[in-house]
């Protein structure tokens, strides 16, 4: 018997970033909305440790998910929020994450006078984001895809460049195409199951028309917003001219929303509808972002865009895990659903483990930005004098990008193949190890140039504009990447995390 | 083919010149009505499918208005981002 | 499709795409069309479950109008959802300057052009579009109408006083972002008030039900007004007033 109720403190966790903009909108002065940040920050981390300490482990007889019905109307009449192991696990990535971001923020945004609309749509994109995360209705999660797609072309557009600002606009078009998708899918599915809640329609979907096609919307609608290849075209524009915080939080958090709900829609309230078909050609997709992002990784010229380009292959790593589900004639239910669980704690893990490398490369990027002005991969010979921490960060967090032991990337691969391996599905090992090479490529080509000595180096030395960015930035990168290390040791933990709720 | 039926049908096919307007005309004004017109097609659908039973269904219609303030609200960011593009392109005549 | 916008006028800019790309995209566009249609007219529609479960439990909303109870009382969460939505687009949209938080809301100044029957004409329309929007907020109630439509009302009333030239509004200003977030803030407010009554967040006691909703709906309408008054500020590319025809340039994004 749990000492507290666990579920009651579940709409705190999209109550606490919404107080929280509200006043940031009102108190604009710089400290206070700094103190703001932290202490939501802080409040959410409580609140989500709380709850991961609460929550009923492995092996009891709690193996269903955590409910909380808001407003006291049951499904179909209300809207639920619930918690199982798989939305925890992304709930406290969210949470760590927008603590280490909110922190490095702070500074990011010190001088700049666009921290006054910063802070608000910060706090409404985290609240966006938790409650996406926390939904368990196919409407409501519609109004959170909104919440989160404007919050962040708002984000992307404080650069307030002209590149920024059509970068920014065609993130929304895009997006506001992909909910429209979404939605008409959720027209449909009401129309014939007459519920919107993700439980009562996994018991009631069936194998028939409307279901595939509110499957297919559903998928070109959220494919569009995961940036899978190839509608990946508005990413790296959007991720690469964004402020620093926003394209980590882009990059780490905002695609794998909509790629969660994949997840939920394919795997459990649709599964019916779901042939193997379409999972391999979801598989056959990511594997060409993968190969396709690498390619493009290795031609970028901007640092910035070589990250997000790699997101681009990051993505289609996270699509593996569609042929992977495949049943077999031979394997009978309870073979496939361990089979399933593996897949999906392998493609956990490499959400885990790109959103905190990507997180730590782009704050990187960012550091880069802050004291060069500029992030021209050509013009970075020998800047691992000036920057040590910074390049230092991205090297870390490109190790485990690449798949390097002992980083969290290297575990997530290998659990992948593994997977990969046992489902007799040969051609992906064969995808994710070029993808690692390639990836290497593409990472090595800015280190080397970074590290060269400025004496070996042709004319441009010592750059003229160089500022000293305060040590707290080029740090809560480095704790990112550290943090990927460490979970490269703690894999236990995620894995059974996700275990949780989710029996099928 | 009742009543309901053929405003989900002819929905649909809003949904479907929406579509392909986005997809088709490069200017950007456009692209966005197209747009709307694609989010009044799934409107139609809902209002359809809610009335095709003996009594109204009330729900679709909250989900529409809902729809509606957040398809107002995605519109009206897209025209300012278009209305600050378009200063950027003319700081001459932007005194 | 998405990587060659552009803002100009022109015919022949427009078309971008060769003909036969937009056959294909034409030809998918219509057989998807086709298949949903199909797939829609197929299909028997079963019963519906919410229809007799609002109808059953509108007694507990209280409110009277079926609509406004699944907006405010059983899907109230989506509805608090998306006054976050509208805070998001104002903040979006805002002109923002540091100088100006501490410049009062609303700024009186004489119009380069009056016009004395719209100035005539205001006198007696803003009080009666005042009291006709608070009509629909109370009726929204009963019958059709509610926070969003007066706010709509409210927000034309907004809009044509800064048309009469006389008044302009500075959105920085300490009230108007009070005003903005006023709905949100009040939303949550009472949806975490109630937990010490019902114990449930959002869960209106039902003998205060109507109360509360209209508290809300009050707060909802004002930042609706004040959302669309902003939106029309933000996207006004010319000054109010006649304007000398600019010579249309081709501009590309």
């Amino acid at each position: 018997m749990p000492v507290i109720d666990v579920a009651s403190l579940l709409p705190l966790l999209i109550a606490i970033p919404l107080v929280g903009a509200i006043f940031s909108v009102l108190l604009s002065t710089k400290y206070a909305q700094v103190l703001i940040g932290l202490l939501s920050a802080l409040a959410l981390v409580l609140v989500i440790g709380l709850i991961l300490v609460n929550l009923p482990s492995v092996g009891t007889e709690f193996t269903t998910p955590l409910r909380y019905v808001l407003a006291g109307w049951e499904a179909p009449l209300g809207i639920a929020l619930s918690l199982d192991g798989f939305s925890a696990l992304l709930l406290s990535l969210t949470v760590f994450l927008v603590t280490v971001l909110t922190f490095y923020s702070a500074f990011y945004f010190a001088a700049s006078p666009a921290r006054v609309r910063f802070w608000p749509l910060w706090w409404l994109l985290v609240a966006g984001i938790n409650a996406l995360f926390l939904s368990a209705d196919i409407f409501n999660v519609y109004v959170t895809l909104e919440i989160i797609g404007l919050a962040a072309v708002a984000l992307v557009a404080l650069s307030g460049n002209k590149a920024g600002l059509t970068a920014a606009l065609r993130y929304l078009l895009v997006g506001l195409l992909g909910s429209l998708c979404y939605l008409l899918a959720v027209a449909l599915l009401y129309h014939v199951y007459g519920t919107l809640d993700f439980a009562q329609l996994a018991a009631k979907a069936e194998s028939n028309p409307l279901s595939w096609a509110a499957l297919a919307l559903i998928t070109v609608g959220l494919v569009l917003k995961t940036a899978l290849v190839p509608l990946h075209f508005w990413l790296p524009h959007a991720h690469g001219s964004a402020p620093a915080p926003v394209s980590a939080i882009l990059s780490a958090l905002v695609v794998k929303a909509s790629f969660y709900l994949l997840v939920r829609f394919w795997m459990e309230i649709l599964a019916p509808a779901v042939t193997n078909e379409a999972l391999m050609l979801l598989g056959i997709l990511g594997g060409a972002a993968i190969l396709w992002g690498c390619v493009q990784a290795l031609r970028a010229k901007r640092l910035k865009l070589m990250v997000a380009y790699s997101t681009v292959a990051q993505i289609g790593y996270l699509f593996l895990l569609f042929p992977l589900l495949m049943s077999t004639e031979e394997a009978s239910a309870s073979q496939l659903a361990a089979q399933q669980q593996s897949a999906l704690a392998a493609v956990s893990y490499f959400i885990v483990a790109h959103a905190c490398a990507k997180a730590a490369m782009f704050i990187a990027a960012g550091n880069i930005i802050h004291s060069l002005g500029h992030d021209d991969i050509a013009k970075l010979q020998g800047m691992a004098k000036y920057m040590p921490l910074s390049l230092f960060t991205f090297a870390i967090a490109g190790g485990s990008l690449i798949g390097l032991p002992p980083s969290a990337g290297f575990i997530a691969k290998w659990l992948l193949l593994n997977v990969a391996i046992d489902t007799h599905q040969w051609w992906w090992v064969v995808i994710i190890l070029t993808g690692g090479l390639l990836a290497a490529l593409a990472i090595f080509r800015v280190l080397d140039l970074a590290f060269i000595k400025p004496e070996q180096a042709s004319d441009h030395v010592a750059p003229d504009s160089w500022q000293k960015v305060p040590v707290a930035m080029p740090a809560s990168g480095l704790a990112l990447a550290l943090c990927t290390m460490a979970l490269g040791f703690n894999a236990d933990l995620i894995i059974d995390l996700i275990a949780i709720g989710g029996g099928e | 083919m009742t009543q309901a039926l053929l405003y989900g049908v002819f929905g649909i096919a809003l949904f479907g010149i929406g579509l392909f307007g986005v997809l088709a005309i490069a200017h950007v004004v456009k692209k966005i009505l197209a747009i709307n017109i694609c989010g009044v097609g799934v409107f139609m659908v809902f209002i359809a499918n809610a009335s095709s039973g003996a009594a109204p269904d009330f729900v679709p219609h909250a989900m529409v208005l809902t729809g509606i303030v957040v398809a107002v609200a995605g519109t009206a960011m897209a025209l300012s981002l278009v209305v600050r593009i378009n200063a950027l392109e003319k700081p001459e005549e932007d005194a | 499709m998405f990587n060659n916008m552009t803002l100009s006028d022109s015919a022949k800019q427009e078309a971008d795409l060769p003909g036969c790309v937009l056959l294909i995209v034409g030809m998918v566009v219509v057989a998807a069309c086709f298949f949903l249609a199909m797939s829609l007219v197929q299909f028997q529609p079963t019963d519906q479950p919410l229809v007799t479960l609002v109808a059953s439990n509108l007694e507990q909303s209280g409110v009277e109008n079926p609509v406004t109870a699944v907006l405010l009382n059983f899907r109230s969460y989506d509805t608090l959802l998306e006054v976050a939505v509208l805070l998001i687009v104002a903040l979006a949209v805002m002109p923002f300057s540091l100088q100006d938080t501490r410049l009062p809301f609303i700024k009186v100044s004489e119009p380069i052009e009056r016009s004395l029957v719209l100035e005539a004409f205001l006198r007696w329309l803003l009080p009666a579009i005042v009291v006709t929007s608070g009509y629909l907020l109370w009726t929204g109630a009963a019958l059709p109408g509610g926070a969003f439509q007066a706010g709509a009302l409210l927000a034309g009333a907004g809009i044509l006083l800064l048309l009469a030239g006389h008044h302009s509004f500075n959105f920085n200003a300490l009230a108007a972002r009070l005003l903005l977030v006023v709905g949100l803030a009040m939303f949550l407010l009472v949806g975490a008030g109630v937990v010490l009554s019902s114990g449930i967040a959002l869960a209106y006691p039902v003998a205060m039900a109507g109360t509360l909703i209209l508290v809300i709906e009050v707060a909802a309408t004002i930042t609706i007004a004040a959302v669309l008054v902003l939106l029309f500020c933000a996207l006004q590319i010319e000054p109010l007033g006649p304007q000398p025809n600019r010579v249309e340039k081709e501009k590309h994004l």
